[in-house]
């Protein structure tokens, strides 16, 4: 998906994100644009979730990322039984230093992969999240700094599944992106099955990016144009949900701040200094549909349906 | 059922001199114009001035004020409700476009987009039909909304929608507004295939049949080849048409395997329409059972292939083929 | 009869029932109190089943019992009202049916029918009752059944409900300014053209044609309104304001008459002289008789009466109705002298005469040089001697004038206008009573002065030679501090009237007071310009924009005009919406609507580079312009460069610009050979 433009383009930032997506498409087959959304919400510094059912390669992919993107990576299972001090680390007296040492926990690294994210207590799981949103941690009345950059990416399983904790919408509004990996195709799924083990292939991986390299992807993010016309359509969404009775309740202005911010990332993938309507309308799925949720009581949202309610409604000039 | 859709042809046909239509603009959107909306009473409008007319009458006969003071409040309300029911239409956005193709037959489905370009919110927009309960939408303003609609088909070809009628009852239903609204949209019917078709024969020299499994686009990649109307446009490859090196179809595919011809002449039907039906049949076969096939018409031939594009453009050729003018510019290879 | 399926979007929903119910049992309720309750009875039965059926679908009647519910209703009303004639049984009828209407709401049109018929219940309704409150209540129940009407119709966004109402209040306000110019323009009829079915007014209180003891007393303790009057100028003194009314000459001694042959015979009475003249408007209330109050001496003769040779305003028709009319009088006024027969009638005296009454009478008589004289001498007896001014007098036994002159000497104006004219009678003085009110109540909201019913008051006239009828009130005469304030002048419901000085209000009662000023004036208004409007208020709407002389013609036309020129108004309001001009988003336009052209119209939610590949997809050959336009269009719409040096560009690309259409599938078909 490339555009008929070359004027406006980034070649040398589009490369380094072209880097990264050629190495990941030899890991993870026949998913190219889940692996664009994760990469695109990741220069857009914002955390990822990933649903889907287990075994669909939800792991494998938090894991790629961070090996491809040359990040310290540290995985936490998210047990019933795991508790905040797991996540976060803990002081422990040190009778040579006599004095209390804090045990940073696996949240002090760059990339923290939370594996089955709802299986955990919601205590637990506030822990993580609420580190997500403050990119900083209190312990004993001691605030330490996260890392930078510093990325979640969680995986959960479905909702329906047996011994889960959902989370609640507030803390699904912390993620900037929710995508779903999916069955793979059968060709694909025939590769695979003939192909080696993915785990010894992330483990050879080398780093596509340097730090340095990806600090400034993020930075280009920030600065890609976003045309009036185009805050109005992002607006026109916003609204479009808080006044539709098929929701409970509409879009944060924090939901609207992220879809502008993985919009811009997208057109940054996309070769482009600047948004157009088609990136909203491609991110706009993975960044809203968690968000939201069915006015009726126990209804559920399926993300066409809820793309069709809001993409077929707002009109472009 | 058909009589009434027969019925509703020959008034629209009868009649559509008579009425002023909203013609499409220059952007392919008909924007309802004042001149074009016609507004009736309705029964129930009908009952209402008749009640009111007996209020009146009684009112001013014994000079009762008050009663006449109500039964002007009521009839000022209907007036200022006609005005809001033919308000209601004027500078709506009508657009309509076809569905997917069918088989003919089956129900053309159109989505009919209606729009408003302003502030002001429209309610109570629909099209009337007869089979299905009139369905109403409320758009709101600066919005629009789509009303699909199902129109039958009988035979195979373009069944396009050339008007629809746009109507609305807003506020109190004493006043039905409506407009006739030109469209062009057009959805391809096919044949309707039979129920069953005899074997096609086989082309010579490729005797075993060698199914395969999975759709085209999972087959290795083949090269390049121009784009050909028809393909998928998921197949077009975007990246080189950015290097304007044109339309370029990413191919994919595997050895070459069975072949077979589907043939006009090798039916012996005299119906030139039965035989189209047949062949649908025998195509919509081939391609299920995933045979690597061609089509040949008099005056026209589809070279073989296999998968969702070649099947929707055989499915197209035999939906528009005209046996009458067989020996048309159409053909090439004959 | 096979029933016919109803379509899903045809059937009423449940809460739409319960709210045409309660709007019909809202728009009953006033009518309850002036219905039989046999009537009431059996609407409200009907109510309860519908309410019911709501819960329990089962309770709701088939086709049988729906017969006979109708039988029953039916006949319910004929024997409640013995027959179908009258007012009362025709609204027993119509609500009835009306109501059981509701038993049967199959479709949403059965909904809108039942909807339509509450406004004709309106207007039956203001047959009984014609009080603002009235209107008001039922103003609001029609704005509820119009939101009915909305929310049936469907179409509408969610919440349905709030959208209704919102829409319902929208109309009914557009709506007034119509009502208003109708209301004022429509031509009206001067007089009915059938006359069937109205009871008539019921029995009204007010002076009768004749005088006893205690006849005024009673009317006294009505709280009544008699009528309003409105000066124009400064009104008069209040001890001037007396109001005449029915002239009596009979007595026999107790009982005072008009007069066989003689009340209201002759030629008109003229004045002579008149001076002070005052003009002024009186709203008079309905009182069943034909006599019209005016001040002393009415001058002038307002339309539809004449002025009797007593000076009394007579008018042609009883006064059923609020009567509103129009008279000059001067105060200062000298009357003709009266023909031979009056003299004789007012000198006619009763045949009880005592000697004690006739010894008074000489001896004023022999006082007395002239006429005058004797009659400030009668004046002063009352004056000096131990006269009561009382609303509860002794019961007067067989000769009441004796019995109060010399006996009791308490009594009210009746006793003494009674009293004094036999005693100037006797005098050889010509002398009559004349009824009607004195003062009135000053109310200063309105601008208006409100005369009670408590006001009634009688009076005498005496004829003096040079001077014509001269009024004499005795009871004036009596010394203030034996009028009698406690007791029943404080029943008084009614104001004070300038007989009576009653204590200093505190501010509550003054409150009080101006309270009942206010609502009385807000009342007067009401009659005056709602119930009271007629074709000669319209007339004079007309005469004051001088287009009088056209009459009912310059009446439509005002109307048409006033009432295109609101609708215009609202249509203008409603249209304007305009939207800033984007050069760059018109060539958008442009080029979208040549693509349109040929069938490749732009959906209104599609991007324009997926537009552009749709279009490239199925038109490969117009590729070239396609992506030239795009190249230029999206960075200029959608980048951080400013546009304008592309606009150029891109109209020039445009001129050149005029896609083909590819005369349908076939002809694409042969291209991509």
């Amino acid at each position: 998906m490339t555009n008929f433009l070359s004027r406006h383009g980034m070649n040398s930032s589009a490369s380094l994100a072209e880097r990264v997506l050629v190495a990941a498409r030899a890991v993870i087959l026949g998913k190219d644009r889940e692996l664009r959304l994760a990469l695109a919400c990741l220069m857009a510094r914002g955390h990822l979730l990933i649903e889907d059912v287990p075994g669909v390669g939800k792991t494998t992919l938090a894991h790629l990322l961070a090996r491809l993107l040359g990040l310290e990576y540290a995985r936490i299972q998210f047990t019933s039984d795991l508790l905040p001090a797991d996540v976060i680390g803990v002081s422990v007296y040190d009778r040579a230093a006599e004095s209390f040492r804090f045990h940073p926990g696996p949240v002090f690294s760059q990339v923290v992969l939370a594996d089955e994210i709802n299986r955990a207590t919601p205590k637990a799981q506030s822990a993580l999240l609420e580190a997500m949103e403050e990119r900083q941690v209190t312990v004993e009345g001691e605030t330490r700094p996260l890392p930078e950059p510093f990325f979640v990416i969680a995986t959960q399983n479905p909702l329906f599944q047996v011994g889960t904790f959902p989370l609640p919408e507030s803390q699904l509004d912390r993620f900037l992106m929710r995508i779903r990996l999916g069955y793979p195709a059968a060709e694909q799924e025939k590769a695979l099955l003939a192909g080696e083990d993915r785990r010894s292939m992330i483990a050879r991986q080398q780093p596509a990016l340097t730090g340095e390299q990806l600090t400034a992807l993020q930075q280009q993010v920030v600065a890609v144009h976003a045309a009036p016309a185009i805050i109005e359509y992002v607006h026109a969404i916003l609204a479009l949900t808080r006044s539709s009775e098929r929701f409970l309740h509409g879009l944060s202005p924090r939901a609207g701040l992220g879809i502008l911010r993985a919009a811009k990332a997208w057109a940054l993938l996309e070769e482009r200094d600047y948004v157009i309507p088609e990136d909203i309308q491609a991110i706009l799925p993975s960044c809203v549909v968690h968000r939201l949720a069915a006015s009726e009581y126990g209804g559920r949202l399926d993300e066409d349906a809820v793309m069709s309610e809001i993409l077929d409604r707002v009109a472009l000039a | 059922m058909e009589d009434m859709v027969d019925w509703t042809r020959f008034r629209g046909r009868r009649l559509s001199g008579l009425f002023r239509r909203v013609a499409r603009g220059g952007d392919g959107v008909a924007r309802v114009g004042r001149r074009q909306i016609y507004i009736l009473p309705t029964g129930n409008g009908l009952r209402f001035g008749a009640v009111l007319f007996v209020m009146l009458l009684g009112s001013l006969n014994y000079q009762n004020n008050l009663g006449l003071l109500f039964t002007f409040f009521l009839a000022s309300v209907a007036l200022v409700a006609m005005h809001h029911t033919w308000f209601n239409l004027l500078g709506l956005s009508v657009q309509a476009r076809g569905g997917p193709p069918v088989f003919a037959g089956d129900d053309a489905s159109f989505e009919v987009v209606v729009g408003t370009e302003g502030k002001r919110a429209r309610y109570d927009v629909g099209i009337p039909a007869h089979e299905t309960p009139h369905q109403a939408i409320a758009i709101p303003g600066g919005d629009c909304g789509t009303i699909r609609i199902a129109r039958p088909t009988l035979r195979r070809g373009l069944s396009t929608l050339e008007e629809v009628t746009v109507e609305t009852r807003y506020p109190l239903h004493l006043f039905r507004a409506w407009c006739y609204v030109q469209t062009d949209a057009t959805t391809l019917v096919y044949p309707k295939p039979t129920q069953a078709a005899p074997e096609p024969g086989s082309a010579a020299g490729d005797t075993e049949p060698r199914r395969r499994q999975g759709p085209e686009g999972m087959e290795d990649y083949l090269g390049p080849r121009p784009y050909r109307e028809g393909d998928s446009p998921r197949q077009i490859d975007w990246k080189a048409h950015a290097r304007e090196r044109g339309l370029v179809v990413k191919q994919f595919g595997g050895d070459q395997g069975q072949e077979v011809w589907i043939d006009w002449t090798e039916l012996t039907a005299t119906d030139p329409e039965t035989r189209i039906s047949l062949l649908t049949r025998q195509v919509l076969d081939a391609a299920e059972a995933q045979i690597r096939f061609g089509l040949r018409l008099p005056g026209l031939e589809e070279a073989p292939g296999r998968g969702d594009g070649h099947l929707q453009r055989c499915l197209t050729h035999l939906a528009l083929y005209d046996h009458a003018q067989a020996n048309d510019p159409l053909q090439r290879t004959a | 009869m096979p029933k016919r399926t109803i379509p899903s979007n045809e059937r009423p929903e449940r809460a739409q029932i319960l709210r045409i119910t309660l709007i019909l049992i809202a728009a009953y309720l006033p009518l309850g109190g002036y219905l039989a309750v046999q009537i009431s009875a059996f609407v409200g039965l009907l109510f309860a089943i519908r309410l019911a059926s709501l819960r329990w679908p089962a309770v709701l009647p088939g086709t049988l019992p729906l017969a006979a519910l109708t039988l029953i209703g039916v006949a319910n009303a004929a024997v409640t009202y013995q027959g179908w004639s009258g007012q009362n049984a025709g609204t027993a009828l119509f609500v009835s049916m009306l109501v059981l209407k509701l038993m049967e709401l199959r479709r949403k049109s059965d909904i809108r029918l039942v909807a339509t018929l509450i406004g004709f219940l309106v207007v039956v309704e203001f047959l009984f009752d014609q009080s603002p409150w009235l209107v008001l209540y039922l103003g609001a129940v029609v704005v509820w059944g119009i939101a009915l009407l909305v929310d049936l119709n469907g179409g509408l966004e969610e919440p349905r409900r709030r959208g209704a109402v919102k829409v319902a209040v929208t109309l009914a306000l557009q709506a007034l300014p119509l009502t208003l110019i109708l209301f004022l323009l429509f031509p009206r009829l001067s007089a009915p053209l059938w006359n069937l079915g109205v009871d008539p007014s019921k029995a009204t209180t007010g002076i009768s044609d004749s005088l006893e003891p205690g006849a005024i007393s009673e009317l006294v303790l009505d709280g009544e309104l008699a009528f309003r009057a409105r000066f124009e100028g400064a009104p008069p003194a209040a001890d001037q304001l007396y109001w005449r009314g029915p002239v009596l000459w009979e007595t026999d001694g107790r009982r005072w008459s008009r007069g066989e042959g003689i009340a209201n015979s002759g030629t008109a009475g003229t004045l002579l002289e008149a001076g002070r003249s005052i003009d002024y408007e009186v709203t008079l209330e309905p009182t069943d008789q034909r006599w019209l109050f005016a001040l002393d001496m009415p001058n002038s003769v307002p339309d539809g009466a004449f002025i009797s040779s007593d000076h009394q305003l007579i008018a042609r028709q009883a006064v059923s109705a609020v009567k509103r009319y129009r008279v000059t009088s001067a105060l200062d006024y000298r009357t003709a002298a009266p023909d031979p027969a009056r003299l004789a009638a007012g000198l006619q005296v009763p045949e009880d005469v005592t000697p004690r009454m006739r010894r008074l009478v000489d001896e004023w008589r022999n006082r007395s040089e002239t006429d005058w004289a004797l009659v400030q001498s009668g004046l002063q007896f009352f004056n000096r001697e131990s006269f009561h001014y009382t609303l509860m007098p002794p019961s007067l036994g067989a000769n009441p004038t004796d019995e109060f002159l010399f006996e009791t000497r308490r009594g009210f104006c009746e006793h003494y206008a009674s009293s004094f004219a036999v005693l100037m009678r006797m005098a050889e003085i010509p002398s009559r009573i004349v009824l009607g009110y004195l003062g009135g109540e000053l109310n200063r909201v309105g601008g208006y002065h409100m005369v009670w019913q408590s006001d009634a008051h009688a009076w005498v006239e005496v004829l003096i030679d040079g001077r014509g009828w001269v009024r004499v009130d005795p009871t004036a005469a009596v010394d203030p501090s034996r009028v009698d304030n406690s007791g029943a002048s404080r029943m008084l419901g009614a104001g004070p009237s300038v007989r009576f000085t009653l204590e200093q209000a505190d501010a509550i009662a003054r409150f009080v007071r101006n309270l009942r000023l206010f609502a009385d004036s807000l009342d007067a208004a009401w009659q005056d310009w709602i119930l009271g409007f007629s074709v000669e208020n319209q007339l004079a709407l007309l005469e004051r924009l001088r287009l009088g002389e056209l009459r009912e013609y310059g009446l439509v036309a005002l109307m048409l005009a006033a009432l295109g020129l609101t609708l215009g108004v609202l249509v203008l309001a409603s249209i304007r919406e305009r939207k800033p001009f984007d050069p760059l988003q018109a060539e958008y336009a442009r080029f979208c609507g040549h693509l349109a052209k040929i069938g490749l119209a732009r959906v209104p939610n599609e991007g324009p580079m997926s537009y552009a590949r749709r279009v490239v997809a199925q038109r490969p050959d117009l590729a070239p312009t396609i992506e030239r336009f795009m190249d230029l269009y999206i960075p200029a719409r959608y980048g951080p460069d400013d546009p304008r040096d592309v606009l150029m560009a891109l109209s020039d690309l445009l001129r050149d610009f005029r896609p083909r259409s590819a005369s349908r599938m076939r002809d694409l078909l042969r291209r991509s050979r």
